[in-house]
Formats: C-alpha cells, structure tokens, sequence
C-alpha cells in the first residue's frame, strides 16, 4: 500500500504523538499557588504615625539585654518624634515582652502583625526568639530590623526582609580564633553553648574557625537555656586541659560557669561573644572576671573611655549624640554597648524611614535600606546596605574586663 | 476505505501494535486521572488527619491552661518545613468554634469561619471549604480530655497540592508513554520485517516452484536463502529449512515421477497384450496401446472415442463389481469382441482401477484366448460325440422302432398288394398315418441329432430351461425306463428363460441324466438294495434366478471325493469306461452361462446336482437381439 509507505507514517505518527503530548500538557498544567502576596504594604503607616513593632527580652535570663537596648532605642526614637517625626509622622514603637521565650516571642508577632497592624518589626532580641519569628515574617512580608543576634541564619540566605545591623558570631568567633591562635599561640580550644539555636550557631562559627587553622575543638559543653546547669558542661571542658574556652551563652550561665571554673582552678582563657552583655557578666563575676574576653560590634560607649583605658584620643560624635539622648529621656543611666547598639538601630531605621519618603511603603523601605551605603553615624564604623548585603556593620571589637570594667583591646 | 483484511502482514503488525499501545495508553491515561485522584486525596487527607491528631495530643494541656502562645506555637509547627505546601491553616479552637491559636498571620481570610466542632466526639470530619483563593479540604480533630471534647485542631489542606502533583505525575507518565510508543513504533516496525521478509522470500521462491521452475534452487539461491534467514533458529528459520527440504524431495518426487512414466509408457506401448484405458463413467475409451490397435485393426485414434462396449458382447453390468483396492479382477473370460473387419476374437479381460488424467478410469487387459476358444469348443464337440457314441444304442433303438413300424405297414400293404387284395380304407388310412408319424418320429430324432451334433453358435438364445428337460427326455427316456429306472419330471410352470444354447445345455442334462444312471445301475450291482432307480429332474425360480436340479437315488457321492469331481479326467469308473470328462465340461458350460453348479448327497442316499442360473429379463431380450443378429 502505497498510502503506508514508512515516512508517511513517521511523521503521522510523530504529529499525533506531538499534538498529544501538548493536550495531555494542557490538562495537566494547573494553578500556580506560590508567590508572595502583595498586599499590606502600607500596615502601619497612618498619615501621622508610623507603628514599629517589637516583641524582647525584659525579664528573664536576658532581661538586662532586652532593657538596655530598649532604652537606647527609645532614647534615639523621642529623639526624632520631638523633633517633629519623619516626614510629618512620629514612630511608635510597640513592645511586648516575651522574656527570651521563643513561644511567647512568636504569639507576640502574630499579635503585633495581625491585631497591631505594624509596618514593620524591629528590635528583636536573642536567636532562638528571632528564628522562631522567621516564617511569619516570610508569610506577612513584613520587614524585621535590627535584630540583636549575630545567627547565620538570619543572614544566608540573604533576605531583603531580614534586615541586620551587627556582624555576625562567625565574624566575632573568627576574629577571636584567629587571635587566640596567631597571636596567643593557643591550640587546645574548646566550646561552651547554649543548646539550642543560638549555641549551635555559635559552635558551627566555632569549628569553621578552627577548621581553617586545621583545629578542632577539644571540648563541648553545654547548658539548656533558662537553667544554669553548668557544671557537666564545665567538667567536661575542665578535663580536655582546653587553653581558652569560646563561650556561646548568656551572661548568667556564663558568669557561673567562668565562676566555678576559677574556683576549680581552671583558669583557661574565656571568651564570650558579645550578646552575653559583657556590664552584665563583669558586674556579676567582680574580680573573678578579671581577663575575661568579650568581643563587642559597636564601638565601646563614652562610659568604658571614661574609665582606666583612656584609649582612644577623641570622642566619637555618634557616641556623644548617644550619651546626650540617653541622658535626656533616661536620666541615669548608665551607658552599655548594648544600648548604643539599640541606639544606632533606631538612627539606621530613621534613616531608611527618611529616605523611603513620604509615601512610605514596605517595599519603599527595603529598597531605602538598600540604598544606604557607607552612612557614618559618627561611630568610625561605616553603614553599608546593598541588593545582596543586608547587614550593615562588619567591625569587631575586643575587650577584656579589667577591674570589673570592659576595656577595650586594640 | 481499506479493510483490515487487506493491509500486508507487515503492516497488519505495525498497525495492529500501534493501535494497542494508542489504546492501551489512552485508556491508561483516562483511568490515571481518577485513580490518581482519589487516592492521592484519600492520602491527602489521611495525612493531615494525622497530623491533626499529633498535634491534639500536644494542645491538650495547653488548651486546659489557656496557654495562647503554646497554641499558636504548635499551630505554627504544623507549617513546619514542606508540609508548608500541604498545610493551608492550622487552627486551635475552643468547643464553641472560638479561635485560640491560627497561623492565619496576615489575618483571617474573608468569610473564614472554623467548622463544627458539636458532634465530634470521635475520629475526625473532613469538609470542603474555600479559603481565600485556594480550595481546601478542612480536617477537624477534636481534642479530648477524658470523654468530654474541650476544643477542635482545624487543619486545612491544599487540594491545589494535590492537583499539581496529578498534573506533574500525568505530564511524566506521558512523557514515559509518548517514548514508549515511539519505541513501539520502531520495534513493531521491526518486528514485522523480521517476520514478513523471509515469507515473502518463500513466496517468491514458491512462485518459482509453482511454475514447475525447479533450477532456481541451485545452490546460490540456497544460500541466499540461509542468509537471509541468518542466526534464526525460530518458526521462520524451521520454515524455511522444512520448505528448502520440500522442494528438494519435490525435485526428486517429479524426477521419480517422470522416470517412471517413461517406464510405465514404453511397457504400455510395447507390451504384448493389448491394453484400453476406459472411462470409469461412459466406458468410453479414452487410450490404447498399439498392440489393442494391432489387434483390432482400429488405429488408435479411431479407438478412442468409442464405448468400448460396442467393440463386443460386453454388458455394462459387468464392470458393476467391487474393485478390491489396487488390484485388478477378471471382468469377464471368453468375452467375445469384434474387430474392425467383423472376425470376431476372444479375449479374457483384467481390469484395474486407475485415475487417468483426473477422471475415474479403468485399465483393462486384454488376453487373446481365440485359439484357446476354439480349442475348447473342439473339447465340448469331442465330448459331444462321446455322448453320442453312448446315445447310439439309444438312437439305434429309437430309430429301429419307427423303422420297424414302418416297416410293418409297408409290408402289411406290400402283402395285400401281393394277394391282390384290396386295403380297406380305414385301414389304409391307418398304416399311411402311423408311416408318416413313424416317419415324423424318425425325423424329430434325426433332427435332435443334428442339432445335437451341431457346433454351437456362440452367440447366446433366449432358451427355456424346461423345453431343455423335456427334449433331453424324449432322447434318452425310454432307454433309460427301459433299465428299470424312473424318470420324474417336476417342472415349474412359468420359469423365466435363460440366455444358454440349446444343444449345449441338453448336452449338460444328457450328461447328469446318464451320471444319475450308471450310478442307480451301480446301485443295484454292487448293493443288493433293489429299490426301483429313479432320476428326478426339477426347476425352479425366482425373481432373479433360474434352477434345475437333477437327483438319483444311485450311490451318492463319497463326501471325500465331492470336490474332485468336476476336475478334469477324475473318474470312478472302470477303466476304458469313462474318460472323466463330462463333468468338467458340463461346469464349463455352465460357467458360461454365468451359472453355478453344486452337488449334494440326497436323503435317499443319491446325489442331487443343482445349477442356477441368471434369469433372463426383458431389457436383455433386445441386447440378445441384436447378437443374434451378428
């Protein structure tokens, strides 16, 4: 039959076989539910008042960190409503206290979302406490600002609504890694951590650290968060002989734990990362904190130059401002870097607010962010945003308590 | 439009392949959407079920406290890592639908209102609900302590997950399909070459055989053909193999087969006998070998064509026999045919089944028995003057009588004549009457003898059996009363005729008769039993069949010797008595006739010989009609 000869039939049956394939395609081809929703880009935003929402620490084992970042954040934030607000709106901060409970922490977002209506979250404190937050934040689109942690995960991968301000604890354990091993000489390295999200993030910067000098650490110790069951983390590391102990931890657990050490004779190096609030762990250690470590992210406030130090040459104006607000809206208090830390939140958030204009959107806001670069806030540490950059300091700092005061180490 | 029917075996595969896979797959495909479906939405569901109650166990407590957060906290789990996807919502509500914990962060979509939670006292509800822009199924679990509900876990699913894993699973298991029937295509494609090319080889090869070309197959084509087949060893390749072999046994059947031909004609032309070919049906002839033409003077094209039976005394009755499978039978002896010129000859035919050029034939042979004929007509004549010889007594008897009769009345009126005395009429009417009865007498014997004496024509009569009886019975009767034996005629009245001669069958009743005589007179010598001799002769009939039947009450036949009487020269007689040769001719005879002959012991210790023979019916008569006429 002529009609079937073999390259009529191919291509018969290759276009059937097409035509198929694309109805099959057609029916099979359904809805496509992801993608963010675009809505609520104006919560928040009144057309005198623009609400900022925030869930912290005030009581519990980090409630010094909590108040202390609160009042410098406050001090900057009447600062600037006095001052006549942004673009014709003053801020409102909303707080609510969640006591370094991450459970709490995420009933307060929704509430502060949901119910608050904020534009934007702000000022969170601790890691637990934020990353618990995270997929609220994804879902809501709402941008979290200055969060006192130093996680990765808040970090990589880069997301325009996770907005931080300080480094990282990998650049803070790195840098005194690389310190204790270059310039001490020190080998026998161990870790102590809280176990849970913020201990674990601090022991991955830990071994990445000691990883590029081919060291691993000689010992883990660990303390559940909230207790100060320290001392079977402390024996462990005791018997490794470590030289210096990183500490991952909060100020209460850390200061017994350094505590018992001395008074075991253990007396390796210790050093914390900054979020232990260094005021807090000296004045609770006293002289037995003498030596201790801390490495900080802003530069120390007036107070620490004021003391024995006497470091650096010239007041920094960013501080100056610091101290002034301080003493304006919370007179006596005493000065901590994790105030000014709260302090300079409050200036990069009032920078962005200002640039993002009067018609201020969610949207408006992040790109804001990400147009500040290299913004000096008068504390010889430059700001810098960008697409793919969503933190803005990356110095690190060292001090030492000596005589029950941090001074800081060049 | 073209039948199925009608397609090329390679493309009856292919399409028939294709056409199964097409279907096969569509319908595959029709019943994937809702198997799928279904199962996928009962797993669906299941899973969150689970998931629903997993977490009823851990709210428990916290609804009892009150505790918000922790609520909120587990509702927030349940979105956890890529369950996300599944999990629309999660809602903790009190047992008055009231919302304590939902993970609805931007708010409650519009028109949400939690299902029921009344009326769930075990296991789980499943809803459907829309919630915002997505479709969901809504599983509520309710959350027990002890026997009393104290709140619900709402868990809504996406059905769009479902549908987007259905739709990707279909476009996968299509594009598995479209491959495989593009696969099929090849291999169907395949498949039927690899079976339909050798059988067109064999076709073609076949072609040649049927136009009896048997060279092709030289050793070439051979191994063309093996090649072809290469490393087969399945149907085809046995085929092929059993199809080589058939044509090489063909070759050598038909070289067989025309070997033997040549042989068989050769035989059939120069044989010695003569050979007919006839028509199993009309009897015509359809060959002869030269030698039937020789003999009948016919040539051979004037020989075919014609019936057979006119060539003779032949009647188409004789080839209504049984042929035994393969072998030939005797048709008929002493058949008498006519050649060409009128001489007639004589010949015994042999015939055989055979098929000739796809019709029913017969092969008959022909022996010419001419001489033998009349060898044996000179036989049953010597016989006849034995019988003669035996009858001249009688005769003489016979005739003296009349004679002497005669001669009384001549001598009476020659007396008269002498005394000058004149006859008285009356009775010279009486003396003239008696000499020419006398006379009359005298000359039927004669005549009887003359006849008797006669060669017989060969050609049969219409005879009848009694006329036979009673002429034998005027010849040899008295002699015979004269011996003291009795002669009983009991013959039927209206017996059919027979096809016979006269003369000859009397000679057969003259010959059992004087038989039944010498065998009373052997009686009364040598038994002393003195009953009076008697000699019976009966016939009989019936529809088809003629019988006589002549019985003695003589010696009897000894059973030892009963099946040696009708040879030739077998004798119980003195020497120089008898020759021993009437019997076998008096069988003879009647074989001729196409009867039968038998001899019994009768009760009265004699010997009974019956014959019978075919009745003549009316169809015949005009066929003895016109051989008479020859």
């Amino acid at each position: 039959m002529a009609f079937f000869s073999r390259h009529r039939f191919f291509s018969a049956g290759a276009a059937i076989w097409t035509v198929a394939l694309i109805f099959f395609c057609g029916l099979g081809c359904g809805k496509d539910t992801t993608g963010v929703s675009v809505t609520g880009q104006r919560t928040g935003v009144t057309s005198d008042e623009i609400r900022i929402g925030s869930s912290l620490a005030l009581g519990g084992h980090a409630g010094y960190l909590g108040t202390q970042v609160l009042q410098g954040t406050l001090s900057c934030i009447r600062r600037i409503n006095d001052d006549g607000g942004i673009h014709g709106r003053t801020i409102r901060l909303i707080v609510k206290d969640d006591g370094y409970d991450p459970t709490r922490c995420l009933f307060n977002t929704q509430q502060l979302i949901l119910e608050e209506k904020v534009f934007c979250l702000f000022s969170y404190v601790g890691t637990p406490t934020t990353v618990r937050v995270l997929p609220l934040v994804d879902e809501a689109g709402i941008p979290i600002l200055g969060m006192l942690t130093g996680a990765n995960r808040l970090r990589e991968p880069a997301n325009p609504l996770f907005i931080n301000v300080r480094a990282s604890y990998y650049q803070e354990i790195r840098a005194a890694v690389e310190m204790m091993v270059q310039q001490k000489g020190l080998d026998r390295i161990a870790v102590f951590y809280q176990y849970d999200e913020y201990g674990f993030d601090g022991l991955r910067g830990a071994e990445l650290a000691l990883k590029a000098f081919d060291l691993k650490p000689v010992a883990k110790g660990t303390y559940v968060r909230g207790t100060l069951d320290v001392v079977k983390g402390l024996s462990k590391i005791a018997e490794s002989k470590a030289q210096a102990v990183v500490m991952i931890g909060t100020y209460d657990a850390c200061a017994r734990f350094i505590r018992l050490a001395k008074g075991y004779g253990f007396s390796p190096l210790f050093y914390n990362v900054s979020f232990v609030g260094v005021s807090e762990l000296a004045r609770r250690l006293g002289e037995l904190g003498e030596g201790v470590m801390v490495s900080q992210v802003v530069p120390p406030p007036r107070a620490a130059l004021e003391g024995k130090a006497k470091s650096l040459g010239r007041e920094l104006p960013g501080i100056k401002a610091y101290m002034a607000d301080l003493n304006t809206y919370y007179p006596g208090a005493s000065p901590s870097y994790v105030g000014l830390e709260g302090y300079i939140n409050a200036k990069i958030l009032a920078e962005a607010l200002e640039r993002a204009g009067r018609d201020l959107t969610r949207e408006g806001f992040v790109g804001a962010i990400e147009s500040i670069h290299h913004l000096d806030l008068g504390i010889a540490n430059p700001i810098s945003f960008g697409k793919n950059d969503y933190q803005g300091l990356e110095k690190v700092y060292f001090t030492i308590i000596r005589g029950g005061q941090p001074v800081l180490v060049q | 439009m073209i039948s199925f029917n009608e397609l090329t075996l390679k493309n009856k595969i292919f399409i028939s392949c294709l056409g199964f896979t097409l279907v096969v797959s569509f319908l595959i495909a029709l019943f994937t959407r809702s198997l799928l479906i279904t199962s996928l939405t009962n797993e669906l569901q299941r899973r969150g079920v689970g998931i629903a109650q997993g977490v009823a166990d851990s709210a428990r407590v916290f609804i009892l406290t009150r505790n918000r957060a922790e609520l909120t906290a587990l509702a927030y789990d349940i979105r956890l890592g890529n369950r996300k996807d599944v999990v629309l919502y999660a809602v903790v509500t009190d047992p008055k639908e009231q919302v304590l914990a939902h993970t609805f962060t931007t708010g409650f979509p519009k028109g949400y209102k939690p299902s029921l939670v009344a009326g769930l006292q075990e296991g789980h509800r499943v809803s459907s609900m829309t919630v915002g822009d997505n479709a969901a199924f809504n599983i509520s679990v309710p959350v027990k302590e002890g026997i009393y509900t104290i709140g619900s876990v709402q868990i809504g699913l996406d059905r769009a997950h479902i549908e987007n894993l259905i739709a990707r699973l279909r476009l996968l298991f299509l594009s598995f399909l479209s491959v495989v029937t593009l696969i099929f295509f090849f291999l169907s494609h395949r498949l039927a070459l690899h079976i339909t090319q050798p059988v067109t080889s064999l076709i073609r090869y076949t072609d040649h055989l049927t136009r009896g070309d048997f060279h092709f197959l030289g050793k070439k084509d051979l191994a063309a053909l093996s090649r072809d087949l290469g490393q087969r060893e399945d149907e085809i390749a046995t085929l092929t193999n059993s199809f080589v072999k058939m044509t090489e046994q063909l070759a050598r059947s038909t070289e067989r087969l025309r070997e033997s031909q040549k042989k068989y004609r050769s035989l059939f032309r120069s044989g010695p006998n003569p050979i007919f070919v006839i028509q199993r049906a009309g009897f015509d002839i359809l060959d002869a070998n030269p030698k039937a033409a020789e003999l009948f003077g016919y040539t051979r094209k004037e020989l075919t064509g014609k019936r057979f039976l006119d060539l003779g005394d032949l009647e188409n009755t004789a080839f209504e026999r049984q042929f035994p499978l393969g072998q030939s039978i005797v048709i008929s002896s002493k058949v008498r045919l006519f050649k060409k010129n009128g001489a007639a000859i004589f010949v015994n035919i042999h015939a055989t089944p055979a098929e000739y050029r796809d019709e029913d034939a017969i092969i008959l042979a022909t022996t010419d028995i001419t001489e033998l004929v009349e060898k044996d007509s000179q036989l049953i004549q010597a016989s006849k003057m034995t019988n003669l010889e035996k009858m001249s007594a009688g005769i003489a008897h016979e005739i003296s009588q009349p004679l002497n009769a005669i001669k009384m009345g001549s001598e009476f009126l020659l007396m008269m004549n002498e005394r000058n005395q004149a006859v008285k009429t009356a009775d010279l009417a009486t003396v003239l009457t008696e000499i020419s009865a006398q006379v009359t007498r005298a000359s039927e014997i004669v005549g009887r003898l003359k006849s008797f004496a006669r060669k017989a024509e060969f050609g049969r009569e219409v005879i009848s059996i009694n006329a036979c009886v009673r002429a034998v019975h005027k010849i040899i009767g008295r002699q015979v009363a004269l011996q003291d034996i009795q002669i009983k005629l009991c013959l039927e009245d209206e017996v059919p005729d027979i096809l016979a001669h006269n003369n000859r069958m009397e000679q057969v009743i003259f010959n059992l008769v004087t038989n039944a005589r010498d065998a009373i007179n052997e009686r009364v010598e040598l038994t002393e039993d003195a009953r009076p001799g008697e000699i019976r002769l009966t016939t009989f009939s019936d529809q088809y069949t003629v019988g006589l039947v002549v019985s003695d009450n003589g010696t009897g036949i000894d059973p030892e010797r009963r099946d040696s009487i009708f040879d030739s020269f077998f004798t119980t007689k003195e020497m120089g008595e008898g020759l021993g040769l009437g019997l076998p001719i008096v069988q003879g005879i009647v074989r001729d006739y196409n009867g039968t002959i038998r001899v019994e012991n009768n009760p009265e210790k004699g010997a009974a010989f019956t014959m019978v023979f075919p009745a003549h019916t009316a169809i015949k008569e005009e066929k003895a009609n016109e051989n008479s006429g020859h």
